[in-house]
């Protein structure tokens, strides 16, 4: 599998690139200005059956325009995987609502409460959070909630219904994230499903 | 010549007075310089110092220079001495017991704490993790720079000192931050985060404490970005977490990230540069920050300095240092700045980080 991964000017790209590898053969890297130029167009069809990542980063879905219309021409059967600000861009282009959390979490960590049973060897396990908004509201008939954090209950891992697409709240790529390797799995066997 | 001295092993330091001095030109990126000192020189014993501003001198142009000073300079050594501590002090003939010196924060208090409130708004509105903010101070002096390394050696007693004379000023590191440390293959840093007055109660205050844990943790993810992006075909690994860092003056935590890689110099540079642990998370967006929120540049303070042979090479983040121009001596200390942080407690940590140096308030 080969994976495009959009950079937000992060700083936690290359962990998220270097956690992927084992399922991907090549990940590349392509920072988010540069969608404007090569990328777009025929792009999405050309990388079917392809995974695309998009990253954590700095500020917010909406100065990100040029992403979130990116994410909405991409066919429907484009595997899509976000993680924290890249899950807040998918439940935005879905017309769900991004809000700021108090206090914001940087370098934290809480434990999962899985609601989905497939996931259930991830109960338990203590995942990295970083960040400063959360997804607020969304329909519950686009995206099927698989876990909440057990301290403050907010959403940690969302699935659409329709799309292929799925995103994460928490960093999967972190050190402080426990089961890494299960995270991988579980992504995995979503791409496969 | 003027004695230059830099850290080496095992406290022992290279002492050299036989020395040619490169700088790179300011049109010149400081990558090309450093791979046309390698091609010329790559078995000579190098001594490198390079500027926080790196190869973003744009982003920082406006900025207020507090001494001219090369980007990026590199010693060639002709001669040089491997020599213990007192050794190196036989070296420095000095009567002089006690420097008196006044420093003065070339920043004042209010200002520092309206500037961390302002930091917490970036990071609550979702632009920030965590962003390092620092100020200079200066103080009149007229002693030699070789006099005030040797009477603040004790001082300060990080491990990676330094005495470089420089092309316009001499810079004075007391160092205790490992940035990079290559030997064969293998690439580590030692990020250091979590400061605590040397009094207090280090297993309580720092390890029990859960804003000093996320600091130090954010920038571990950081590092280990950095380190992945040089190498994308291996891993960096976390070998140590949270191990205290105990100087005479101050306490810290510090971690350990490695990974092995056949990179040279200039290319582990080019992804690590700024250092992670002086910028901020994220990095890009924190030197933004940076450069809204400080009047001067930073130039040498929180850049690296340090020694380079073939392609082995050990350099710290030049902290806890001093910068001697003309008759004014420069210092610089900061604070990572998180969510949780109190302002009035970040001021003190700056006071702290001062060491005990004559500071007015």
């Amino acid at each position: 599998m080969k994976a495009i991964l959009i950079d937000h000017d992060d700083s936690f790209t290359y962990n998220l690139q270097d956690w992927l590898s084992p399922i991907c053969s090549d990940v590349k890297v392509v920072n988010h200005r540069d969608l404007n130029s090569d990328l777009k167009g025929d792009f999405s069809k050309s990388i079917h059956g392809n995974l695309i990542v998009l990253s954590p980063g700095p500020k917010n879905p909406q100065d990100y325009p040029h992403v979130l219309e990116f994410i909405s021409n991409i066919s429907e059967r484009t595997a899509l995987y976000g993680v924290c600000l890249g899950l807040q861009m998918m439940v935005h282009s879905s017309g769900g609502k991004i809000k700021t959390y108090e206090p914001p979490l940087h370098g934290k960590k809480s434990k999962l409460e899985v609601t989905d049973p497939h996931l259930c060897s991830l109960h338990d396990s203590e995942v990295a959070r970083y960040h400063s908004l959360y997804c607020a509201d969304y329909n519950n008939e686009l995206f099927e909630t698989l876990a909440v954090s057990q301290d403050d209950k907010i959403p940690m891992w969302l699935r659409h219904r329709k799309k292929k697409w799925m995103g994460v709240q928490f960093h999967p790529e972190s050190f402080l994230t426990e089961k890494a390797e299960l995270h991988l799995k579980a992504l995995k066997d979503w791409l496969s499903s | 010549m003027k004695p230059l001295i830099c850290f080496y092993r095992d406290n022992q330091y290279i002492y050299s007075n036989n020395y040619v001095l490169h700088t790179c030109k300011a049109e010149v990126q400081v990558s090309e310089f450093l791979n046309s000192m390698e091609a010329e020189f790559k078995n000579e014993l190098k001594i490198i110092q390079i500027n926080f501003e790196y190869e973003n001198t744009r982003l920082f142009s406006d900025k207020i220079e507090l001494y001219p000073a090369d980007k990026a300079s590199v010693f060639v050594l002709n001669e040089y001495q491997i020599l213990s501590q007192p050794q190196l002090f036989n070296k420095i003939p000095s009567t002089i017991t006690t420097l008196i010196h006044q420093f003065k924060p070339l920043e004042e208090k209010e200002n520092f704490i309206s500037k961390i409130g302002k930091i917490k708004k970036e990071i609550s509105a979702g632009r920030l993790y965590q962003v390092n903010l620092t100020a200079p101070l200066v103080s009149e002096s007229n002693y030699s720079a070789e006099i005030i390394f040797k009477n603040y050696f004790d001082k300060f007693s990080g491990l990676y000192k330094a005495l470089l004379p420089l092309a316009h000023y001499e810079l004075i590191s007391f160092s205790p931050e490992l940035f990079l440390k290559k030997q064969q293959n293998k690439l580590i840093t030692q990020p250091i985060k979590g400061s605590l007055a040397n009094s207090a109660d280090f297993a309580n205050e720092l390890i029990g404490n859960p804003k000093e844990e996320a600091e130090l943790s954010m920038i571990v993810d950081l590092l280990r970005n950095d380190f992945n992006r040089i190498e994308e075909s291996n891993s960096a690994r976390v070998s140590v977490h949270r191990a205290p860092l105990k100087l005479g003056y101050i306490q810290h935590t510090y971690s350990e990230i490695e990974i092995e890689t056949f990179k040279n110099l200039s290319q582990i540079l080019k992804a690590t540069l700024p250092g992670g642990s002086i910028s901020g998370c994220p990095k890009i967006e924190s030197l933004k920050v940076i450069s809204e929120l400080e009047p001067y540049k930073r130039q040498a303070y929180t850049g690296t300095l340090g020694w380079w042979k073939d392609n082995n090479f050990c350099l710290n983040l030049t902290i806890r240092s001093f910068m001697k121009a003309q008759n004014n001596l420069f210092y610089h200390a900061g604070c990572g700045i998180v969510y949780d942080s109190i302002a009035e407690k970040e001021w003190n940590e700056f006071i702290l980080k001062t060491g005990s140096l004559n500071v007015q308030r």
